[in-house]
């Protein structure tokens, strides 16, 4: 998804990659976001997002927001 | 006529979250009491936040006849109000030559877009294969200009400016430079806008710049705008002219700068602003210890706020720290294309009345933001000249200067 956002290799998006070093500006962010939300139907915190600085932590957050998701539907 | 006039503004006229009226917007910002409250519209449900500053009391029917408002979308009727007052509190009466040789020039960021969302909405959803016939004149951001000239008669240079949040500025400015120069006779000037449209409101939700909160500008808890609506207008004459019939002006407009941050398409570069200051000072032929107030941008986001503050200490120097700066913003919201318009009032009657308006809801201090922002308390303080900044998303910035008129 930031491979084809920002047009790179996606060999260069590695977990440790920060994005920083990817060349991620404040309207990559944005956009990155906006197809976050939509790709795992997610809502996404401004707050929490502006702590996130690396393809770790937000791999992390959006799994942990995604688990949050799954407990809060209901059991079948 | 001379190829340098000296300008003078003559009337103003408001429309904003305080109502109708220049009194009102004065008093509202002079006692410093924010507008900023939860929004009325249907649309509030969905949307990340809910404050806004509306002119929630507008009844359109109070100021036009049915008929004309068919013509005319929210944010040009607002321009219309505000030109009236703007025209009626200068005193100021058309004769044939001077409605042939007046400017109007204004700004509008989104203009009439409310009703092509509408439109849009019928077509897209609802299976409709046509939208209203005046949705082209409806939404023009231009309509608010043209309202305002065919309601007085006035024949002269017309056109509407948009540069995002600096567009009033810019109109401002280049009136100024228009009746200065001898182009124009008098020149009505100002902006106008009506942003609350859930198309809108969506847009500004996905750049993730509003804040949940209120608009905290300069403040270290500040998180982001607060958009308003609202227009305001003034009118522009040579001094000579405004004398010559007895009128009082409020305040001299003596400086104009713009430039380009040629840099970013949202984040703000210090270089341009600095550049638009200066050019300001220089156009104004004023000292930059002449000036007392600054009418700061102040969006209140994390970013402009930083930026504009190192801007100011790079054009001021040492000056810096005698000069006092606000974020008027905190109260009105920011009208977007009528954001300078507002301001640029502000700062006219902060000259004229003696007072410094504060930045409202400021909590904290940021290091980042090391400057006399006023905070919370009016001032009671007679600064001899002062700026009042717009820089636009677009990096596009635009600086006025105005000067006691004694």
């Amino acid at each position: 998804m930031i491979a084809t956002s920002k047009r790179i290799p996606i060999e260069s998006v590695q977990p440790d990659s920060s994005f920083e070093s990817l060349g991620i500006d404040s309207l990559d962010r944005l956009n990155i976001l906006f197809d976050l939300e939509s790709e795992f139907d997610i809502e996404i915190d401004d707050a929490q997002a502006k702590q996130v600085t690396n393809i770790h932590q937000m791999v992390e957050g959006i799994t942990q927001l995604l688990e949050a998701k799954s407990a809060s539907s209901p059991a079948e | 006529m001379s190829s340098v006039n000296r300008v003078v503004v003559t009337g103003t006229g408001v429309v904003s979250a305080f109502g109708r009226g220049t009194d009102a917007f004065w008093q509202g910002v002079s006692s410093g009491t924010s507008a900023i409250r939860p929004l009325t519209g249907a649309y509030v449900a969905p949307i990340r936040f809910n404050n806004g500053a509306e002119f929630a009391d507008y009844v359109p029917e109070e100021h036009f006849e049915a008929k004309d408002l068919n013509f005319m979308e929210r944010f040009a009727q607002f321009a219309v109000i505000a030109a009236r007052e703007a025209i009626a509190s200068s005193g100021i009466e058309f004769s044939p030559e001077l409605r042939e040789s007046a400017a109007v020039i204004t700004g509008s960021c989104l203009g009439g877009r409310p009703i092509e969302e509408a439109g849009y909405w019928e077509l897209f959803h609802n299976g409709k294969n046509r939208v209203h016939p005046f949705t082209i004149p409806l939404s023009m951001a231009n309509a608010g200009a043209s309202h305002i000239c065919m309601e007085f008669g006035l024949e002269g240079p017309s056109y509407t400016i948009s540069t995002a949040c600096a567009s009033s500025t810019h109109a401002i400015g280049q009136a100024f430079w228009m009746v200065r120069s001898g182009g124009a006779s008098m020149a009505i000037a100002g902006g106008s806008e009506a942003p609350f449209f859930l198309g809108n409101l969506k847009a500004w939700e996905a750049m993730r710049v509003i804040s949940k909160d209120t608009c905290r500008p300069f403040s270290l808890e500040r998180s982001g705008l607060v958009l308003g609506e609202g227009a305001a207008m003034l009118v522009l004459e040579t001094l000579d002219s405004a004398l010559a019939r007895g009128a009082n002006p409020l305040a001299e407009i003596v400086g104009f700068g713009m430039s380009a941050d040629a840099s970013h398409i949202t984040q703000p570069a210090a270089t341009g602003a600095i550049r638009a200051m200066r050019g300001a000072l220089r156009d104004s032929g004023l000292a930059p210890e002449q000036i007392g107030y600054i009418n700061a941008h102040g969006t209140a986001t994390e970013t402009n706020d930083r930026i504009e503050t190192a801007a100011i200490r790079e054009t001021f120097g040492p000056h810096a720290d005698k000069l006092a700066v606000s974020s008027t913003k905190s109260m009105h919201g920011h009208a977007l294309g009528a954001a300078g318009a507002l301001e640029a009032v502000a700062s006219i009657l902060s000259l004229r009345c003696g007072i410094l308006p504060p930045t409202a809801n400021y909590l904290t201090a940021d290091p980042n933001c090391d400057l006399d922002v006023i905070p919370n308390q009016p001032r009671k303080t007679h600064a001899e000249a002062c700026l009042s900044n717009s820089f636009a998303f677009g990096g596009l910035n635009a600086v006025l200067a105005f000067k006691t008129y004694v």
